[in-house]
């Protein structure tokens, strides 16, 4: 099964690719998978503070949705 | 008059300075009997105790190790002119796999080929020796890239390797990388999810074009730049002039 990512990080990406991968379970999978890594190339830069992810399924209709945030604050 | 420019070995040695002619006609006996393998096929598995070394004359092989959990590590690349597995001439079983990622041509070199070389052939040890510790060096840098290096470049990185080795031995044709995203994955240490994403990054900041799998730089300048590439860890500046 095909499945797509798209990712915003400050901005929107749109996978028009595609992953193929056996089911709903390994995309969830992919999907938390890639939040973290994404995140450590976009966090703290350019003020972004949080990314997430939609998994689109082979019909193009979204499935899943996960995030991630950062939260910082000074506390002097 | 031997032409190092159509033996690959011999080309790839002659960067390490320049060979005598008695050398390069070695060289052309050593692969002299090539030999065809497809796409993913392993040439050697971890645990074994090869009798032979092989060297790649076209097609791109890897150096791999399997985790328990079925994920994959590619650990380096071997591109045309290089000898895949010296050390097994010395060490004995594989601590790890070797297998290509594309269709290849090989050549099989017994362990009483490569022990004539090194021991009556003193250019072409000192050149085998210079080939291991420039191997070394890249695996120093693919170290570097992997904890440092942010996905993009590190990805960009790579490309600019792969382009300097294969113009290093005259081989790259048409400017094309054959490396799918699982690939790509699989040497960069990210899920093949965010590889994807950022090839497409880089093809969309014109930096790549991705045609069937292959990658082509439309311009080395230009991703070197953004890669902060430097090839100093290639050790071609002693290039002899052919």
């Amino acid at each position: 099964m095909r499945f797509y990512f798209d990712v915003k990080n400050g901005n929107f990406s749109r996978d028009d690719t595609g992953t193929e991968l056996a089911d709903r379970s390994a995309a969830r999978g992919e999907a938390l998978a890639v939040l973290a890594p994404i995140a450590k190339d976009a966090f703290p830069e350019n003020g972004v503070n949080s990314v997430s992810v939609t998994v689109r399924d082979s019909e193009r209709k979204p499935i899943f949705h996960a995030s991630l945030a950062l939260v910082e604050d000074w506390i002097d | 008059m031997h032409s190092p420019m159509k033996n690959v070995l011999a080309r790839k040695l002659w960067n390490a300075g320049r060979l005598a002619s008695e050398d390069l006609k070695k060289l052309d006996d050593v692969i002299a009997d090539p030999f065809q393998l497809d796409a993913r096929e392993d040439l050697i598995q971890h645990g074994e105790d090869p009798q032979n070394v092989h060297l790649v004359l076209s097609g791109m092989v890897c150096r791999y190790k399997v985790l328990q959990n079925g994920k994959r590590a590619i650990v380096a690349l071997m591109l045309p002119g290089d000898i895949c597995d010296l050390h097994v001439a010395i060490l004995g079983r594989m601590d790890h796999s070797i297998g290509t990622l594309t269709e290849c041509s090989l050549v099989k070199i017994s362990r009483g080929v490569i022990e004539d070389l090194l021991d009556n052939y003193p250019r072409i040890r000192r050149a085998l020796f210079w080939s291991t510790l420039v191997d070394e060096a890249i695996l120093r840098e693919w170290l570097v890239n992997m904890g440092r290096r942010r996905a993009d470049k590190q990805m960009a990185h790579l490309f600019c390797e792969v382009h300097a080795r294969l113009t290093a031995v005259n081989r790259m044709h048409d400017a094309l990388m054959p490396l799918t995203q699982e690939e790509l994955a699989d040497i960069l240490g990210v899920s093949t999810v965010h590889a994807q994403r950022v090839l497409s990054e880089l093809r969309n900041q014109g930096l790549v074009t991705v045609q069937d799998s292959r990658v082509a730089v439309p311009d080395i300048v230009r991703l070197r730049q953004f890669a902060e590439f430097e090839g100093d860890y290639l050790h071609l500046e002693h290039a002899a002039a052919e």
